[in-house]
């Protein structure tokens, strides 16, 4: 029997794409310069760290957690990778002791680094029990505290050229950050969908004890989880730091929560189990289009703001309904 | 002999889920179990109004309109 296209249903999925594809052709239409090459250039370069930072929120979120450190570990993240990788001739280097080494040493050592923070939520959520939202407000506020710490409150820049080609270059016509989302976007596709990693954190989402009387070692794999967030915050805030020519301790401040929200947008529930990476990129892109009409149409930063803040409850309101709908 | 003692509200009060096995989330959305779809549509019809007179504000406001 042929399936009938339920027009409402598809409207309650979809909501905020159309209304932000809605609001991108009044743009279009109504300002000079929106549907250009250089405005998409633009976009790819914000979307492509949102994304690969999304990409970690959304393990999280699929297994009904959340964490709240991502923005302050993508902030510290981009102070580690200003600290290793400035200028050797930079008067006012942090680590003046340091040999020069090459951007990909650093970018190791940075994930190494961001994954023990990772661990520690993981081990703290999965061991103790504490909730994801608890455990990870209080790594937010410890790691934002470790930033200020190691920086002295200091704004850091003078960076060596290749780190700052990292964020600037290009293959072709394809920036390089595009690149590197591309191949972050690509590696949890299939984290996702042909691993059993992906398999256990789908059962987890959607019951974590039928998932345990399975067999699946949900200890392990929240902590597993947590580790690979953690490690996508420092490739995240890697490509910030490069992509700003700088960092600081409000580098990624706020960052946490565009994830969250760009991962609602794109389906991924907020009550666990649900969620693909196609739609985390769709999520992200919507956010950052919203952002850039907004700002096409010369509307006051404040009010941006606000808007951003009622997409937000607009994707959760969504979310709430589907879960009723199901019900 | 359980069975029998069993009310129509007894039973439909074991469809609920355990509050303790549920995330802070599901605890939230549990609670508008009771609420019709049709005021959770309203309330995004609300919402999205918000956001399309917000906007509208907003670019009044940058052009000193208002």
């Amino acid at each position: 029997m042929e399936k009938k296209f339920d027009f409402k249903k598809f409207l309650s999925n979809n909501a905020i794409i159309i209304l932000i594809i809605l609001l991108a052709l009044f743009v279009g239409c109504t300002t000079q310069n929106f549907f250009t090459e250089k405005n998409a250039k633009n976009l790819l370069l914000n979307v492509a760290p949102r994304f690969i930072i999304a990409c970690g929120v959304s393990g999280c979120l699929i297994t009904k957690g959340t964490d709240l450190s991502a923005g302050r570990q993508v902030g510290l993240a981009a102070c580690f990778s200003a600290m290793l990788l400035q200028s050797v001739d930079y008067s006012a280097r942090m680590l003046p002791w340091l040999p020069d080494i090459p951007w990909p040493v650093a970018l190791l050592i940075v994930m190494a680094v961001m994954a023990c923070f990772g661990a520690i939520n993981g081990c703290i959520i999965a061991f103790l029990k504490v909730p994801p939202f608890i455990a990870t407000l209080g790594m937010q506020t410890i790691v934002y505290g470790l930033c200020s710490v190691i920086t002295n409150n200091q704004p850091m820049g003078g960076y060596k050229q290749s780190y700052l080609t990292v964020a600037s270059g290009t293959l072709g016509p394809i920036p390089f950050l595009a690149i590197f989302a591309l191949i972050v976007g690509t590696f949890f596709w299939f984290l996702y969908n042909k691993t059993r990693h992906g398999k256990y954190m789908y059962a987890i989402g959607g019951n974590e004890n039928a998932a345990q009387v399975a067999g699946v070692n949900v200890t392990a794999s929240l902590i597993r989880i947590y580790i690979l967030a953690s490690c996508m915050y420092a490739l995240g805030g890697f490509l910030v730091g490069a992509k700003a020519g700088g960092a600081s301790t409000n580098t990624g401040n706020g960052y946490e929560l565009e994830a969250i929200a760009a991962c609602t947008i794109g389906g991924v529930s907020t009550n666990g189990g649900v969620g693909k990476v196609s739609g985390v990129l769709v999520g992200v892109l919507v956010f950052e289009v919203l952002k850039i009409c907004l700002q096409f149409l010369g509307v006051d930063p404040a009010y941006t703001y606000i808007a951003q803040g009622l997409v937000i409850v607009i994707a959760v309101a969504l979310d709430l309904r589907k879960y009723l709908a199901k019900k | 002999m359980d069975e029998e003692k069993r009310t129509p509200e007894t039973n439909a009060a074991d469809t609920r889920p355990d509050r303790s096995q549920l995330n802070a989330f599901e605890n939230f959305y549990e609670k508008f179990r009771k609420v019709p779809l049709k005021y959770i549509d309203i309330f995004i019809g609300v919402c999205v109004a918000a956001l399309v007179i917000v906007v509208l504000v907003g670019i009044l406001k940058s052009k000193g309109i208002l």
